[in-house]
C-alpha cells in the first residue's frame, strides 16, 4: 500500500511538472508549426500554380503571351499596385484575383483572354485553402522578381477587321514567326499542342498552306472564304465562323480582328504558308 | 430572565455560535459539510480512511455505497480473490477511464472545432499552430480512443475466456457486447471530424459498405451521409453522431453494465468455485477487501500513473501524434487508403466478394450479432476451462482468423498497383510524410539522378533516397512489362528556400519496344519541418 501511494504521488508530481515543462515549451512550438505550416502552402501553392496557372503565366511566372508575368519587381515593390489603384496588400490583391478573377484587361494590356475565376466562391474549382497556398506560392517570388512588364502594345496602325478580302501589305515569314511564338501567341495551341488544330502536316493532312484549298470545298464549310489564303485569314479573324470538326467552337479567341495589324496580319500568314 | 428575540433572520449557524463558541461551531459546520458531500463519511471517518486505521463497527465507510450517487456505481467491498491482476486486469475499469478521458480531451477539442468542410480543414491547423496544449489534446484523444478500443476488446476476450459470461451474467454480457460496438463506432465517426484524406477515405470505404445493404441501405446512407456524397451535412453528422448521440448511449449502456455488476457480484476465476455454481454474491467476511480505502486508493494511483503516461506517450516531438493528412479531396484517392485498423478485418472480408454479404451481413450481422446474443446459445454451466474447450478453441480460432483477415484487409494484399507508382510512393507516401519529406533539405543538391547510380550520388541524403528508390524499383523489374526501368531524381531551384523535385520512373514495353514513364513532382520548403507531429 504504501509503494501504491508513493508511487501515485510519483505520478501526480510528474504529470505537474510535465505540465509546466509544456507550458512553458508550448509557445515554441505553435510558433514552428506556424513556420512549417506557412512553408507547406507554398510547397502546395507551387503544385497548384503548376497545373493550373503555369499554362498562361509561365513555369517560372515569367509570363507568356497569354497571361502577364508575376514573377516581376514592380508587383512587389508596390508600384504596380498604386498603378491599378489597389488600397489592400499584395496578399489580398493576389487572392482576390486569384479567386475572382479579372473581368476588364489592366490598361496597357492586351491579352487575348481575360484571367477566370479560380474560387469555388466564383464557380472556380479552388477551395479557399487552395487560393490561399496559390498566393503563398506568388509571394515567395518577392526577393527574387526578375521579369519585367512586357505588355503587348496597342499600335495606332490600321486594324485587320473581319474583312477577310482586304488586300494585305508585303509580308515577312521571320517576323510572322515572331508573332505567332510571342505576341499572339498561337504557337501554343497550334505548334507545340493540339489544342486547336495543328498546322504542321499530320497523318493524311498536309500543313495549313494548302489546307485551306481542301477545307473550303468541303460540304460542311460555312464560312466566306473562296481562296486558301483568305481560308486562313477567316480562321484567325473570324475564327467561330467554321470550326473544324471535332474541335470545340469558343476555344480560340476570338477577338483577333480587333489586336492583329494589317502588316502583322501579313506577315503571320506569310509564316503560315511555311507550312505545306 | 432571558425574552428571546424577535427573529428578522434564521441563522442557525449564529445560534450555534451563541450556544457552543467561535470554534466549536466552526469545526462542527465543517464536519457537516464534508458529511455531505462524502455522503456520509465525517472528518474523522476520512481520515481513518486515508490513514489506513481499521474500521469502526458498524463500518462507516459502507454509507457512502449506499447514499452516495456515485459510488453506490462500485461495490463496497469486493472478494479478495479479485483483488490481484488475474482475472480482471482491471480492463473494465480502464474502459470506463478512457471513457472519461475522451469525454474531457474532447471537450476541450470542441471548443476550438466547427462541424464545417469550409473551416474543419483549418481548425485542424488553428489547434496545431494556435491553441495552447491543442496539438497535445489531439494526440491524448486520439491515442486514448485507439486505445479505448483496444481495452475494451480485451475485456471482452477476458470475460469470455475467463466464462463471466455464463449464467447469472448474460445480460451483463450483452451490454458489454453493444458497448464495444459503440465504442467502435464512436471512435469511427472522430474520424470524419478533422476534414483529411484519411478521413475521408476512411470513412467513405466504411459508408459505401453500409450502401451496400438492400432495401435500407440506400437511405441508411443517405440518412447519415447527407446526400451521395460526404459534405457539410455529412460532416455534421458525424460530429453530432461522435459528440452526443453515441456519448450518451454510452453512458446509458455504462449504466446498465454497471448496476448489473453491482447486483451480481465480480465473477470469480473459475478454479475457485465449484463447477456450475456461482457464488460471487455473498462474499464471507473473512475475505473482503474493502472499495475504501484499499481499493479508492489504488483507483486513485491508476488514474495518476495513467495521466502521466497518456500526457506523456504525447508530450514531446518523439512521441505519439495524431496524423493529419492533406485537406479532403474527393477528387482524389490516396494510394494505400485503409479503414482504421480495428476495421481492417471489415476490409480484408470485402476483398472476398460480395459489399453486402461480406462487408455488412458477415461482420455486423453474424459476427457481433453473435457476440452479444452468445449467452444465450452456449448455455452451459461449468466455468472450467477443461470443461469449454470448444468454446475456448472457437475463440482462438476467431481470433487467428481476424489476425489474417486483417492482414487481408491492408494494401500489402491482393491491391493491385503498378510498381513504377509504389516505387515513388516508397519516397513520396500519401498517407504519410515519408523519407522524402523527412530528408535534410540542405542535403538535396540540384541536379538529376539516377537511382540506380545512388552509390556515386553526391551527399549521403541523396545516396539513401536513390537507394530506396532503386530497390523499390528492383521489385518491378520482376514484371514482364517493365522494361529496361529505370528511376530518376531531378532536383531544381525553383523559389527561394523551395525545391522542386520530380521523381521519374521510365520504362520500355520489352515486346513493343514502346517507352512509358511515370512521374510525380514534389515542392520542397526549407521550413517545411515535417515529423513535428501531425
Amino acid at each position: 500500500m504504501k509503494y501504491y501511494i508513493a508511487g501515485g504521488t510519483f505520478a501526480f508530481i510528474g504529470a505537474v511538472t510535465l505540465l509546466i515543462i509544456m507550458s512553458a515549451m508550448e509557445p515554441a512550438r505553435m510558433e514552428s508549426f506556424t513556420q512549417s505550416y506557412e512553408s507547406r502552402q507554398i510547397e502546395r501553392g507551387a503544385l497548384i500554380f503548376e497545373s493550373g496557372c503555369r499554362p498562361c503565366h509561365g513555369p517560372q511566372g515569367e509570363g507568356t503571351p497569354l497571361g502577364p508575368p508575376l514573377n516581376r519587381a514592380d508587383l512587389f515593390d508596390g508600384e504596380y499596385l498604386s498603378a491599378i489603384g489597389w488600397s489592400g496588400t499584395l496578399d489580398d490583391f493576389l487572392r482576390s484575383t486569384i479567386s475572382a478573377g479579372r473581368p476588364l484587361p489592366t490598361e496597357g494590356t492586351n491579352f487575348p483572354q481575360r484571367m477566370p475565376t479560380w474560387s469555388q466562391a466564383f464557380g472556380g474549382p479552388l477551395r479557399p485553402d487552395e487560393v490561399v497556398n496559390v498566393a503563398a506560392f506568388i509571394m515567395n517570388w518577392g526577393d527574387r522578381a526578375i521579369a519585367g512588364v512586357q505588355p503587348t502594345e496597342i499600335t495606332d496602325d490600321l486594324m485587320m477587321g473581319t474583312d477577310i478580302f482586304i488586300e494585305l501589305p508585303e509580308g515577312d515569314a521571320e517576323i510572322g514567326q515572331n508573332l505567332a511564338e510571342s505576341q499572339f501567341g498561337c504557337a501554343a495551341c497550334h505548334i507545340l499542342s493540339t489544342v486547336g488544330p495543328p498546322w504542321a502536316a499530320t497523318g493524311g493532312l498536309p500543313g495549313i498552306a494548302v489546307r485551306g484549298d481542301i477545307r473550303i470545298q468541303q460540304d460542311n464549310y460555312t464560312g466566306n472564304a473562296t481562296s486558301g489564303d483568305e481560308y486562313l485569314i477567316e480562321s484567325v479573324v473570324e475564327a467561330n465562323i467554321h470550326v473544324v470538326e471535332d474541335f470545340q467552337p469558343g476555344i480560340m479567341p476570338a477577338n483577333f480582328s480587333e489586336r492583329i495589324t494589317l502588316q502583322d496580319m501579313a506577315h503571320l500568314l506569310a509564316f503560315m504558308k511555311t507550312f505545306e | 430572565m432571558r425574552i428571546p428575540r424577535p427573529k428578522i433572520l434564521s441563522l442557525p449557524f449564529l445560534d450555534d455560535i451563541e450556544e457552543k463558541g467561535v470554534v466549536k461551531a466552526s469545526t462542527d459546520l465543517a464536519d457537516d459539510v464534508v458529511t455531505r458531500v462524502t455522503s456520509g463519511l465525517n472528518i474523522s471517518d476520512v481520515r481513518s480512511v486515508l490513514r489506513g486505521d481499521v474500521p469502526a463497527r458498524p463500518n462507516p465507510r459502507l454509507t457512502p455505497h449506499a447514499e452516495g450517487f456515485w459510488l453506490h456505481m462500485k461495490p463496497s467491498y469486493y472478494n479478495n480473490l479479485m483483488d490481484g491482476l488475474y482475472p480482471t486486469f482491471r480492463l473494465g475499469w480502464l474502459a470506463t477511464f478512457f471513457f472519461a478521458w475522451e469525454t474531457l480531451t474532447g471537450l476541450y477539442l470542441m471548443v476550438f472545432y466547427t462541424p464545417s468542410p469550409l473551416v474543419a480543414y483549418e481548425n485542424m491547423l488553428n489547434i496545431l499552430s494556435n491553441v495552447p496544449f491543442g496539438r497535445w489534446m489531439r494526440d491524448t484523444h486520439k491515442l486514448g480512443g485507439e486505445l479505448m478500443v483496444l481495452v475494451v476488446a480485451f475485456h471482452m476476450l477476458r470475460t469470455y475466456v475467463t466464462g463471466s459470461y455464463k449464467r447469472p451474467r448474460q445480460f451483463t454480457w450483452a451490454t458489454g457486447g453493444l458497448l464495444l460496438i459503440l465504442t467502435l463506432l464512436v471512435s469511427f465517426f472522430g474520424y470524419l471530424l478533422p476534414w483529411d484524406q484519411l478521413s475521408l477515405w476512411a470513412v467513405t470505404i466504411g459508408a459505401s459498405t453500409a450502401e451496400a445493404t438492400p432495401f435500407v441501405g440506400r437511405e441508411a446512407d443517405l440518412l447519415m451521409r447527407g446526400g451521395p456524397e460526404i459534405g457539410a451535412n455529412g460532416l455534421l453528422r458525424a460530429y453530432l453522431i461522435h459528440v452526443l448521440l453515441l456519448p450518451i448511449m454510452l453512458v446509458i449502456l455504462l449504466g446498465v453494465h454497471y448496476y448489473k455488476v453491482i447486483l451480481h457480484g465480480h465473477s470469480l476465476p473459475p478454479e475457485a468455485e465449484d463447477a456450475g455454481v456461482d457464488t460471487a454474491r455473498k462474499v464471507p467476511m473473512n475475505v473482503r477487501t474493502y472499495f475504501m480505502p484499499k481499493i479508492l486508493t489504488r483507483e486513485l494511483v491508476y488514474v495518476a500513473g495513467l495521466t502521466l503516461l497518456l500526457l506523456g506517450a504525447s508530450a514531446f516531438t518523439f512521441g505519439y501524434h495524431a496524423p493529419l493528412e492533406p485537406h479532403a479531396d474527393p477528387l482524389v484517392t490516396p494510394l494505400h487508403t485503409t479503414s482504421p485498423w480495428y476495421f481492417l478485418w471489415i476490409q480484408g472480408l470485402m476483398k472476398l466478394g460480395d459489399k453486402f454479404i461480406f462487408g455488412a451481413l458477415i461482420p455486423f450481422g453474424l459476427v457481433f450479432g453473435t457476440l452479444v446474443v452468445w449467452p444465450y446459445i452456449e448455455v452451459g454451466r461449468n466455468r472450467r476451462y477443461g470443461a469449454r474447450r470448444i468454446g475456448l478453441s472457437i475463440a482462438a480460432g476467431s481470433l487467428v482468423l481476424a489476425a489474417v483477415l486483417t492482414y487481408m484487409g491492408t494494401p500489402w494484399f491482393a491491391v493491385a498497383t503498378s510498381p513504377d507508382q509504389e516505387a515513388v510512393a516508397v519516397l513520396l507516401p500519401q498517407t504519410k510524410p515519408g523519407p522524402l519529406r523527412l530528408a535534410d533539405w540542405e542535403d538535396i543538391p540540384y541536379g538529376t539522378f539516377v537511382a540506380s547510380e545512388w552509390a556515386t550520388a553526391p551527399t549521403r541524403t541523396t545516396s539513401k533516397l536513390l537507394k530506396m528508390f532503386d530497390d523499390a524499383l528492383e521489385r518491378g523489374r520482376d514484371n514482364p512489362i517493365y522494361g529496361d526501368v529505370e528511376g530518376f531524381m531531378i532536383v531544381e531551384d525553383w523559389q527561394t528556400d523551395l525545391k522542386k523535385i520530380t521523381l521519374r520512373v521510365v520504362w520500355a514495353n520489352p515486346e513493343t519496344g514502346e517507352p512509358s514513364e511515370f512521374s510525380e513532382v514534389f515542392y520542397f520548403h526549407r521550413n517545411s519541418d515535417y515529423g513535428q507531429g501531425e
